[in-house]
């Protein structure tokens, strides 16, 4: 008995940008076929109980979307003598991770970005390469066979162990329209909000039964040997088989709704000290992972200090604060600078760090595949930034792991462009 | 098993070991979870209860009584129930035979004792005592109407143990040819939540004919009730016509209990085996676990993933076919292979050996390896084919023999306990009933005529405990 299932993939891969801060209408999430958590529940590969995965690969995935700096890269101050805003010279801000600096009260900044992640490890393992546990506290993965079968040593089972070689694709495509506002010389309030295509295809090789456990081998039999041979296969006899399944699914929707606040403390005492505070709204669906599903509050202090008008190391420590499990909340650090390298084009490198208290979701019950750990994410961000018409920046910037911890990408590709002006009634 | 029933002059040996053994899940260690790391001594870390049957042979005849003792951890036991001391003029010899025999089960065939058993957080010992089925040698045992019944008492052996109701009507041993002892049948078990005891006792089916019935007591108000209203049936083929129909009530949770029976309910068991079954304690949802035992006829692959079930029992199953290795002295011939089922029925024999004494013994809590014994030489280290201990990968790999006793070149008995007639002449090799393990320190225990460890047991049947 022998079944091939191959199903024909096509994927388009859409360059998701949004057009400005106009309002857009809140759609719901666009999945062809319910969510993309349920892929791993529904159909083909219902019974592989990789259910709990679902879950898991949302709410990690939300929660490692990068988000770009809410600081403004361009910053005004107020010139009493010439009664008119100046722009500041200096270096432009760091793409991800914050400064101190505020954008100038009255002064507005909107932007883009868009980044493309492509999950390719957890906790060390690839994605496109997970094969089952042979077995788990004496457990397997198996097919039932109702009728019995008689080993090739002469035991009796009604069941088949099956190694399973599966092969999942989680894609995000993201892009974020972002608005910052500065509402006295010293607080800055941004808004962004992600709009989120994801991806996922799960392919799935099973042989059965599993040969790495060579007690469930099946009798040797010849299929065209003569019927009267003891060697030759019977009649629908139980033979060794491998079987392939697919399943795949996107969806398109807004992710999680971010407010930040920025106030800044001190300004060259030494240093310019600022302190922040982020809420995260749950608008993007968790099954779709496009959100986290739950009400983050993000404090936070951000350091920095412009240095000659050319470098500015910047420091940033928070705490997110996950308001529906204070349990599942997180430390994030952020630590480099940015440093003018030749005329409008500035250089920037930060190291990053969130380091969850615990768990961020419950652990698979069943863990034949992974198994969700609480862990630490160490990253590198380095990018290039551009500054045109006076008041525009373009960047470009890439984030890769340090470390192996968690659902990983090789590398985050990001791309934004921004814009700051003065709001028309300061002029 | 099958032999003569013994007991020891001038020295102490223990019997209904198994329901001891229940009182160590009682240490709260819990079942499942991988448990403590093989190392160190053996432990026993929770409560054993056990029989001592004491015999002097004079020549004036013999004189015999029993003790109900109970050892917490390593505390020294206390002595919680006796029975008075019976004699027999003219009979001392009897204790004589039942030393050389090794062979203290078989008290229950002549004694009051018939079952004992602990609770699962150790705290108290449930037992059985009659005087009902004296009849392999009649004792004159005369127990007084206090002295009889199903009783209840504190582990501690603080209080008087209290009497929950009358002793059931049926006998936990059945007597086969050459005047071979089996039993007892471990008929007494505690719910997990030591609220209740489950039972063997006669009732009426659902005509009203008597007929071997599961019953349970409430420990707290000795309400009995009736669970099963199976058909009366007559013992499996080979066995005495006087020998229960049913035996080994276990509670598999709080709400289901486990035991044997040769009825045929629903046509579920039409030739009459010792079939394992489940049901209820409110009666219903009958479920025999495990029907079938060879391939049907065009079974085929249900391609629909799953993942084979927690809380797995290790069973015994009765096979078609001739033995290897015929029963010793008589007896019936059967083949026993040692099952692996899990709680959606999802079954995985997980021995071959063709013989009558292979026997299952527990799942560890680590839900990877089980335990039995036979005497089979899979590995070709036992040559003299005497009862070892084995231990298995549930999934079939890995099989390890544990215990290494040897008596003679080769065994006459396997894992039965026999005697080599009435004189009681050893050697003959000898036998073993693996009877639990402790969940927390997984210490294995098991009740053993062997004499190993430089002659440390040359007076019959004991306890032993060892590391897996």
């Amino acid at each position: 008995m022998l079944m091939s299932v191959f199903t024909q993939r096509v994927r388009a891969r859409l360059a998701a940008v949004a057009a400005g801060v106009a309002a857009v209408a809140l759609t719901a999430s666009v999945a062809s076929a319910g969510k993309l958590a349920d892929v791993f529940t529904s159909g083909e590969l219902a019974g592989l109980k990789m259910g709990p995965i679902g879950p898991a690969l949302a709410n990690t995935v939300a929660s490692t979307y990068p988000v770009a700096s809410a600081s403004s890269g361009v910053t005004y101050v107020y010139n009493p003598k010439l009664e008119a805003f100046e722009r500041q010279a200096g270096v432009l801000g760091p793409i991800i991770g914050e400064r101190a600096e505020t954008i100038g009260q009255g002064q507005i900044n909107i932007g883009v970005s868009y980044s493309a992640v492509d999950f390719s490890t957890i906790n060390g393992d690839s994605l496109g390469n997970l094969v089952n546990q042979p077995s788990v506290g004496g457990r397997v993965v198996s097919f039932p066979v109702p009728g019995g079968v008689t080993l090739k040593d002469g035991r009796f089972t009604t069941f088949l162990p099956v190694e399973v070689q599966a092969n999942i694709d989680v894609q995000a495509d993201i892009g974020t329209p972002s608005i910052t506002y500065g509402i006295t010389p010293d607080l800055d309030v941004n808004l962004s909000l992600p709009l989120i295509q994801t991806y996922l295809n799960v392919k799935v090789n099973e042989t059965v039964p599993d040969p790495r456990l060579p007690q469930f081998m099946l009798r040797d039999c010849n299929p065209n040997g003569p019927a009267d041979d003891p060697n030759t296969c019977k009649p629908n006899e139980i033979r060794p088989t491998m079987i392939n399944h697919q399943a795949a699914d996107r969806a398109t929707g807004f992710g999680d709704l971010l407010l930040r606040l920025k106030y800044t403390i001190l300004r060259d005492k030494p240093l310019d000290l600022a302190a922040g505070l982020g809420v995260s709204f749950p608008s993007g669906d968790p099954d779709n992972f496009q959100g986290t599903g739950n009400y983050q509050v993000q404090p936070a202090l951000v350091v920095s200090k412009i240095i000659a008008e050319r470098f500015e190391p910047l420091l940033n420590l928070g705490v997110n604060i996950n308001a529906d499990n204070v349990d599942r909340s997180s430390f994030h650090w952020a630590v480099g600078g940015t440093a003018a390298v030749y005329g409008p084009l500035t250089a920037a490198a930060v190291f990053l760090g969130r380091n969850e208290f615990n768990a961020q979701t419950d652990s698979v019950s069943e863990p034949f595949f992974f198994q969700i750990n609480r862990n630490d994410y160490y990253d590198f961000s380095f990018g290039m930034r551009c500054l045109f018409a006076e008041t525009g920046v373009i960047s470009a910037n890439v984030i890769v792991p340090l470390n192996r911890d968690g659902l990983r990408a090789d590398y985050i590709p990001t791309l934004e462009a921004e814009y700051a002006f003065t709001g028309p009634w300061n002029r | 098993m099958t032999g003569f029933q013994f007991s020891i002059s001038c020295c102490r040996f223990p019997i209904l070991f198994l329901t001891a053994l229940l009182g160590l899940t009682a240490c709260g260690g819990g079942g499942g979870g991988e448990g403590t790391p093989l190392t160190g001594p053996a432990q026993i870390s929770g409560t054993l209860a056990y029989v001592e049957t004491e015999c002097r042979g004079t020549a004036e005849g013999l004189f015999e009584h029993q003790s109900l003792r109970i050892r917490q951890g390593d505390r020294e036991p206390v002595t919680v129930f006796e029975t008075p001391e019976v004699s027999v003029p003219g009979e001392g010899f009897w204790c004589a035979v039942w030393v050389g025999g090794h062979f203290g089960d078989g008290s229950v065939a002549r004694e009051a004792f018939q079952q004992v058993t602990v609770s699962p957080d150790g705290a108290s010992v449930a037992f059985e005592v009659t005087d009902e089925f004296s009849v392999d040698p009649h004792l004159p045992l005369n127990l007084p109407p206090e002295k009889k019944g199903i009783f209840w008492v504190r582990a501690d052996g603080t209080g008087v143990p209290r009497k929950l109701g009358p002793p059931s009507r049926e006998r936990s041993f059945y007597i086969t040819g050459g005047n071979f002892i089996n039993g007892p049948t471990f008929d007494l078990g505690f719910s997990p939540d030591g609220g209740t005891l489950a039972f063997v006792d006669k009732g009426p089916d659902a005509d009203g004919h008597e007929a071997d019935q599961v019953f349970t007591i409430d420990v707290a108000t000795g309400t009995r009730t009736q669970v099963t209203h199976l058909p009366s049936s007559v013992p499996a083929a080979g066995y005495p016509p006087d020998a229960p129909t049913m035996r080994g009530t276990v509670f598999v949770d709080d709400q289901r209990i486990k035991f044997k029976s040769t009825a045929n309910p629903n046509d579920v068991n039409p030739k009459g085996e010792y079939l394992i079954m489940t049901i209820k304690t409110d009666g219903s949802d009958l479920q025999v676990p495990l029907p079938i035992t060879v391939p049907l006829a065009g079974s085929q692959v249900d391609l629909q993933f799953v993942i084979t079930g927690g809380r797995p029992l290790a069973i015994n199953v009765e096979y078609a076919g001739h033995p290897i290795n015929d029963p010793p002295l008589g007896g019936v011939q059967e083949i026993w292979e040692v099952f692996v089922v899990d709680e959606e029925k999802k079954a995985l024999q997980l021995t071959n050996f063709r013989r009558i004494d292979t026997s299952a013994g527990a799942v560890d809590p680590d839900g990877e390896h089980v335990y039995f014994y036979a005497s089979a030489d899979p590995l070709g280290t036992n040559p003299s084919e005497n009862c070892q201990i084995f231990s298995i990968d549930r999934t079939g790999a890995d099989l390890r023999q544990l215990t290494n006793f040897r008596e003679v070149d080769h065994s006459l008995t396997g894992c039965d306990f026999e005697t080599n007639g009435l004189t009681g002449s050893r050697p003959i090799g000898c036998a073993l009933y693996f009877t639990y393990q402790d969940p927390r320190s997984r210490t294995l225990l098991f009740y053993s005529e062997c004499n190993p460890l430089n002659n440390m047991n040359p007076n019959g049947s004991q306890i032993f405990a060892m590391r897996p």
